[in-house]
């Protein structure tokens, strides 16, 4: 009788550490993840466009690419919602955020305007577009 | 408004004796100008203002919405 008992309880830990495992691995993973974006933000390889998502100054590696791909999906839903809300467009809501945007932006790091150049912020604030 | 149209009814009403192509011709100005006054000034200022007033509330709010949804999505907004 106690050595099944004892295996069901080995088997129960080792379950339980394997959600633990799980549990801990995607903590360390999500912040990775965020980190490469934000080195590249750092970098001026990845920036704020004016119409409201990340784009590439420069060329990406596969890996960043993707990860800026899924951020950008997240905001266009969440634009989406938000355009619903107050029944507005996502593009107005987009562009919206995108000004928001251009105030966050550290030196050295790259945005986008509405002309499509790509600009990498001095020591000085980015002088707020007319259509802002 | 209202002051200028009598003015050019009642001068309008005393050229008519005296010399009526001038007085017809005064009265269609009048006419004509009355017109064009009494329907532009009252109703074009009020609509314009409106409008504007609407679309400020509409961008404010949409700014304020705009930076709680940056705040709470850090995710998709990293820096």
């Amino acid at each position: 009788m106690n050595i099944p008992k004892m295996t069901r309880n080995r088997t129960k830990i080792a379950g339980l550490l394997a959600v633990i495992a799980a549990i801990g691995g995607v903590a360390v993973m999500a912040p990775a993840q965020g980190s490469a974006v934000t080195q590249a933000i750092s970098a001026g390889v990845v920036g704020e466009t004016a119409s409201g998502y990340l784009g590439f100054a420069q060329t990406p590696s596969a890996e960043l690419r993707a990860q800026v791909d899924a951020i950008n999906l997240g905001r266009r839903s969440a634009y989406s919602d938000l355009a619903q809300q107050r029944g507005t467009t996502r593009q107005q809501v987009a562009a919206e955020t995108a000004c928001s945007r251009l105030s966050s932006i550290n030196p050295g790091g790259a945005y986008q305007l509405r002309d499509g150049v790509w600009r990498t912020r001095g020591s000085a604030p980015i002088p707020t577009p007319d259509y802002c | 408004m209202k002051t200028v149209i009598l003015t050019l009814k009642e001068s309008d009403a005393t050229d008519w004796r005296m010399n009526w192509p001038t007085s017809t011709v005064l009265a269609i100005f009048a006419i004509a100008l009355g017109g064009c006054v009494q329907v532009s000034a009252p109703e074009e200022p009020i609509v314009i203002e409106l409008n504007i007033r609407v679309q400020q509330t509409v961008d404010v709010n949409l700014t304020e919405d705009v930076e709680n949804l940056i705040e709470n999505n850090p995710e998709l907004f990293p820096e």
